[in-house]
């Protein structure tokens, strides 16, 4: 399926703002920060961080830290190309309109410049301080965020966002990788943790973003499946969320600890998917207020909440792994 | 613009400060990654031997 896309004619007033764009800039150093997705990247530092941390092996301080801002500068390029790519499209959806370069502060050719460049670097750094499989990853991960995900999946299919989570599943991985040298079933279990993660996540705020998303002609699952089909595939992705996190309890990646907080943080899922699939979310028009992430209208609660609780739930799995393993496990 | 050089263009006193802003960040990064190298090689090299 292929989408033709009314943003574009939309695009044409970004392009109208960044064919504006004259001389030297006044871009600062902060907006080419936020070309890196930083709260993307905070989510990646984090589980990649927790890859270090749970893999079975010792690793320095040191080479911590150095892997996780490997990982976070290639997380943050891949953001860049991204931002590159979608311009167009970014400038018409109101969540992301004040991005830099729909701002046209940053032009368009600079974000794909600084990705590359950023890719490039982040990549040998990674295989400088650790090994060739982990720099290997993360090289992966850059390719299929920006051109499998951002180029070919995003505009062409409703599953975008299925197929495209895998990049946002292998930091982790990377993480193990790095510590370990190779990719066990531990690390696979990691990466099928965000893995399934993901559609439940971005489908909750799909569905009160609709028409965001409709207007740019992106084709989210709410847009060409319809909203109730989308808060059952919701539960069902839930459902088998609390299975793989169960995983973990059986490889012994996780103890006692990991297991009491992964029942009560899969509950807490499972019930939130659920009120989801029996709500209204997304049968109505857009956000109470466009550019926030949460305010919502009352019909799309349901699923303003299952987004906001699947950010803490993440964090509080991977927390919970890596708190045991600091533990080392005496519980 | 200038008359006799058509090319050029003189940056507003606001795209001149922001410049020096990206060239002072510019120049940290850099500095950073030296750093990041040489620490690298010296922890690789004691972790060799």
């Amino acid at each position: 399926m292929n989408i033709q896309s009314p943003a574009l004619e939309k695009g044409e007033a970004a392009s109208e703002t960044m064919a504006a764009f004259k001389g030297i800039g006044t871009a600062d150093p902060s907006d080419y920060f936020a070309l890196m997705k930083p709260r993307v990247m905070s989510l990646v530092v984090f589980t990649a961080w927790v890859g270090l941390i749970a893999a079975p092996v010792s690793v320095s301080l040191w080479k911590m830290i150095t892997v996780v801002l490997c990982i976070a500068v290639g997380a943050g390029a891949s953001g860049a190309l991204n931002m590159w790519y979608d311009a167009d499209i970014d400038a018409a959806m109101s969540r992301t309109k004040k991005r830099p370069v729909p701002r046209g502060v940053v032009r368009a050719e600079t974000a794909l410049t600084f990705g590359v460049i950023m890719s490039a670097f982040s990549v040998l750094a990674l295989t400088m301080v650790s090994n060739y499989l982990a720099a290997g990853i993360l090289a992966f991960t850059i390719f299929f965020y920006a051109v499998i995900y951002t180029m070919w999946l995003k505009r062409s299919t409703p599953q975008n966002i299925v197929i495209g989570g895998a990049a946002g599943a292998f930091p982790p991985m990377i993480g193990w990788v790095a510590a370990t040298g190779t990719i066990t079933l531990d690390a696979v279990v990691l990466f099928l943790i965000i893995f399934l993660w993901t559609p439940p996540h971005f489908w909750a705020l799909a569905l009160y973003k609709t028409g965001d998303y409709e207007k740019v002609g992106v084709p989210m699952m709410p847009n060409i499946r319809g909203a109730k089909s989308t808060r059952f595939q919701i539960f069902i992705y839930a459902i088998l969320l609390a299975f793989i996190c169960a995983v973990p309890v059986i490889t012994g990646l996780g103890g006692m600890i990991y297991a009491v907080i992964a029942g009560i943080m899969n509950l807490g899922f499972l019930a939130l998917s659920f009120k989801v699939w029996k709500s209204r979310a997304g049968e109505q028009a857009d956000a109470a207020d466009e550019a926030s992430l949460y305010a919502v209208k009352s019909g799309d609660l349901a699923a303003r909440n299952l987004f906001a609780f699947s950010i803490v739930y993440l964090f509080v799995i991977f927390g919970a792994l890596a708190a045991e393993s600091l533990m080392g496990g005496t519980l | 613009m200038s008359e006799e050089h058509p090319e050029t263009y003189t940056p507003t006193a606001e795209e001149l400060k922001a410049r020096n802003r990206r060239n002072i960040a510019i120049a940290l990064i850099l500095v950073a990654f030296m750093v990041f190298v040489f620490l690298s090689i010296v922890m690789r090299t004691q972790g060799a031997a």
